[in-house]
């Protein structure tokens, strides 16, 4: 991608720009934009008037990235280079993403020179996760200049949040991210943190709130104190592979179960499959959200598969109970470790899409024996949180203040592989802790550091943060020694690592090299052969694209309308023949409102056709064979 | 190891008996005059200086309202690191009765009894308490001379010791109930 226009400059310390400071809700599925305006946070609506960006990316051959719901519609058309969830990615190794490598429509492959998980677009172009997010920030910044009407130069600042259980590579990830997309990152907040500061705006309310946090992809438990403008939080909990994401997946997994004991094979085998099929569930765990039953719909006529089956809310609930269950041990964790009843905490907040789901609401409800406060959109709470810190950090609205913890201990490997703990989990950030260590060996002139993150007593279960070496040391005994290690947590989060050896003086601060992450480097050349495709034609991209998807249609129309034409009724059948004959003509110059329109009409206009055609699998009952077979049979 | 007295950094009287609340007022005042959110737009030296500052009012905070670390403290700003002096040893009756306890865990952890685990959490917490309030009554009975006050120093060695001890199975105890951690 060097052939593309660079991005603006970061602004340069000292002269202070003078736009806005935006709070992005940097989402796994949705990504929101807000500011902080006349006293208030506002969410900011993109051109179509919705304020939520999806967070897709797709990388055409032939042209610029399409990011958001642009993106989306092209998961379908390009799954293999229409990349979704890159949350859930950033920040890890390939071995770290085996679960869910198997549902992911797009490919994962290791990169060449150390522990980072790349997506292979299978067209000879490798990217990171970090230049994924970088997309989907980048769009966050054009909504926010056009609904603002500012020149985009102008939007240069945020406040970005991410899951405060989060780890230093993951957190580190999406600075990057944001760097690729021209932003300079005020403060990284906890999504939490973020809600609790909207709620307490909403609500002007002392007391101890917890919030519960399941959104796409990951889970956050926070208990926090409110007192007249400052938000302490007392402990915070959470997974980061827990979320709608894996609501989605046991229904995939339901369905691809009876696929397979109906037609055999592996149904997801096909990345067009796993795509279609991830939408189906999505879609069917919306509807079970309002509805007791919803099909689970899947028709794919490339592949020939073809699926309808109604699951009903009790259904669904048992293939989640294990993942909601879960959720409420960590905010018991979360309660044992602020030393706090279920019954002294004021209000339960939801946050996150996935607490729409029925289940996710009750067992809430039941575990903390009140309802829990709905007021706030919990899809907008995160990015007004946001918006108002920005406003906090920008002076443009004071007498708040947060403070916030760290979620996970820090500490370093010692001799047989054990942690020993610097900083603990729920420590108060910014952190600072300093701790003496010495040598095991005569002579020895060189230590190393081994920087972990979590909980578990051995270094192996632990997670790794990268390696330092403090060298030249002066020859001592064994013991003898005095290295003293120093930990830094700044506000955001990350971690700062120093040691030196008291005796001789011999120091070393070292940044940690990212073990999962980026090197600055990396950063440096992604920023050399960044995109800005602003100014590129979006509009020529997505007529293309959609007279493609047209042209899908057209000829899955065309395969299957001999055979079921009998079946449809008159009306149903003029409606399609004439939705066919203009989508056949339809040229790719077209404007694309017209061509989505004669898309739409042609989709609709073939449902009763694929109906028709899945009720005939279905009362041959030979359901268990591929359409293909059957179309076969009937020549 | 710490570098300064968290006392004076807070402005409280050095004593293990203190009041939280008076603790958490004192850090939130002076959260309100170093938060680095209050120097974002401010230059760099000024916001570095920030951070420093919130960090050791961070430290010093978490440092008080933990009594472990608090007594540890105490201990090191008198001139008797609980790191030096003899090994406390424990009483055997205390040995014994985790060692109990230890197993009872393992059972309820290998039966998946998330009840009982409950029920030998809290009766931890119970001991731990009382450990807590026994360690803090020792410390500040502590006279100033260094004479006389080897056998209290002793003394609160030895209920650090357990207290460590006391921490770390409670930490078992609370994996057993987090599955997948």
């Amino acid at each position: 991608m060097t052939d593309l226009p660079s991005l603006p400059t970061l602004p340069v310390a000292g002269q202070e720009p003078a736009g806005p400071v935006l709070g992005i809700d940097l989402g796994t599925t949705n990504t929101l934009v807000a500011v902080w305006q006349d006293g208030a946070p506002r969410v900011l609506a993109g051109a179509d008037g919705r304020p939520l960006i999806p967070s897709v990316a797709s990388f055409p051959g032939d042209g610029p990235p399409v990011v958001g719901s642009l993106a989306l519609e092209r998961a379908r058309l390009d799954p293999a280079r229409t990349v979704h969830s890159s949350k859930r990615l950033v920040g890890k190794g390939l071995a770290d993403l085996e679960r869910e490598r198997a549902a992911l429509p797009y490919q994962l492959v290791a990169a060449e020179d150390r522990d980072l998980a790349l997506i292979d677009l299978g067209d000879g172009r490798r990217l990171s996760p970090v230049e994924v997010s970088a997309q989907i920030l980048g769009e966050a910044r054009r909504t926010a200049a056009e609904a603002l009407g500012c020149p985009i130069e102008e939007v240069s600042r945020a406040v970005v949040t991410v899951p405060a259980y989060f780890d230093d590579a993951q957190r580190q990830a999406t600075r990057e991210a944001a760097k690729l997309a021209g932003l300079q990152v005020l403060r990284i907040l906890n999504e939490p943190t973020a809600a609790a500061l909207a709620y307490g705006l909403d609500q002007q309310q002392a007391g101890r709130v917890l919030v519960y946090d399941l959104g796409g992809g990951t889970f956050d438990a926070s208990l926090l104190q409110l007192d007249e403008g400052v938000y302490r939080v007392l402990a915070t909990a959470g997974d980061t592979y827990l979320g709608g994401d894996d609501f989605d997946r046991a229904l995939m997994e339901h369905a691809a179960a009876l696929l397979r004991e109906r037609a055999g094979g592996d149904p997801l085998a096909e990345p067009a499959a796993r795509a279609a099929l991830r939408m189906a569930a999505e879609r069917c765990k919306k509807e079970l959200s309002s509805a007791p039953a919803a099909d689970l719909l899947f028709h794919d006529p490339e592949a020939g598969i073809a699926l309808r089956e109604s699951v009903s809310r009790e259904r669904f609930e048992a293939l989640i109970q294990p993942l909601v269950d879960r959720s409420l041990e960590r905010c018991e964790q979360v309660l044992r470790d602020a030393g706090v009843e279920a019954g002294d905490i004021d209000q339960v907040v939801l946050v996150g899409g996935s607490t729409r789901v029925p289940l996710v609401r009750r067992a809430v409800a039941d575990a903390f024996d009140r309802e829990p406060h709905a007021g706030l959109d919990p899809d907008q709470v995160v990015a007004l949180g946001a918006a108002a810190q920005a406003g906090v950090l920008s002076g443009a609205s004071d007498g708040m203040l947060l403070l916030d913890v760290t979620p996970l201990s820090l500490g370093i490997e010692t001799m047989g592989g054990a942690v020993s703990k610097l900083i603990h989990r729920n420590t108060p950030v910014p952190a600072r802790a300093i701790e003496g260590f010495t040598t095991s060996v005569d002579g020895q002139t060189a230590v190393k550091l081994h920087i972990l993150q979590g909980e578990r007593e051995m270094a192996a279960d632990c997670r790794s943060l990268g390696e330092m070496e403090l060298r030249g040391i002066p020859p001592m005994p064994a013991g003898l020694p005095k290295v003293a290690v120093e930990f830094t947590i700044d506000a955001d989060g990350l971690l700062r690592v120093r040691a030196k050896e008291e005796r001789s003086g011999v120091a070393a601060e070292i940044e940690i090299q990212p073990k999962h992450g980026l090197t600055d480097a990396d950063v440096e050349g992604m920023l050399k052969t960044a995109w800005d495709h602003a100014e590129v034609d979006m509009e020529r991209r997505r007529a293309a694209d959609l007279h493609a998807q047209l042209q899908t249609v057209v000829r899955s129309v065309e395969k299957n309308l001999g055979l079921a034409r009998e079946a449809l009724p008159a009306a149903a059948l003029e409606r399609l023949e004439q939705a066919f004959e203009d989508a056949a003509e339809a040229a790719p110059e077209q404007a694309s409102d017209r061509l989505k329109g004669i898309l739409d009409e042609l989709e609709e206009a073939a449902y009763p056709l694929a109906e028709a055609l899945m009720h005939r699998v279905a009362a041959e009952s030979i359901a268990d064979r591929r359409i293909d077979e059957v179309l076969s049979e009937e020549d | 190891m710490p570098t300064s007295d968290p006392f004076a950094l807070l402005g409280l009287p050095r004593r293990f008996r203190l009041d939280p609340a008076e603790l958490h007022r004192r850090h939130l005042e002076l959260s309100l005059k170093w938060h680095p959110d209050r120097f974002v737009m401010r230059p760099d030296e000024e916001r570095l200086r920030a951070e420093d500052e919130m960090a050791r009012l961070n430290e010093a905070y978490d440092q008080l309202r933990d009594p472990a670390r608090r007594a540890e403290a105490l201990m090191e700003l008198r001139g008797h690191p609980a790191s030096e002096g003899t090994d406390a040893t424990s009483s055997p009756a205390f040995l014994m009765e985790m060692m109990e306890l230890k197993e009872q865990a393992a059972e309820a952890a290998a039966e998946r009894d998330r009840a009982r685990l409950q029920e030998l959490l809290c009766a931890l917490n119970v001991k731990l308490a009382e450990e807590v309030e026994d360690l803090g009554a020792g410390i500040d009975a502590l006279p100033e001379q260094t004479e006389g006050a080897a056998a209290g120093l002793a003394k609160a060695r030895a209920h650090l010791t357990e207290i460590a001890y006391l921490r770390k199975t409670r930490e078992t105890l609370e994996r057993a109930l987090i599955p997948g951690v």
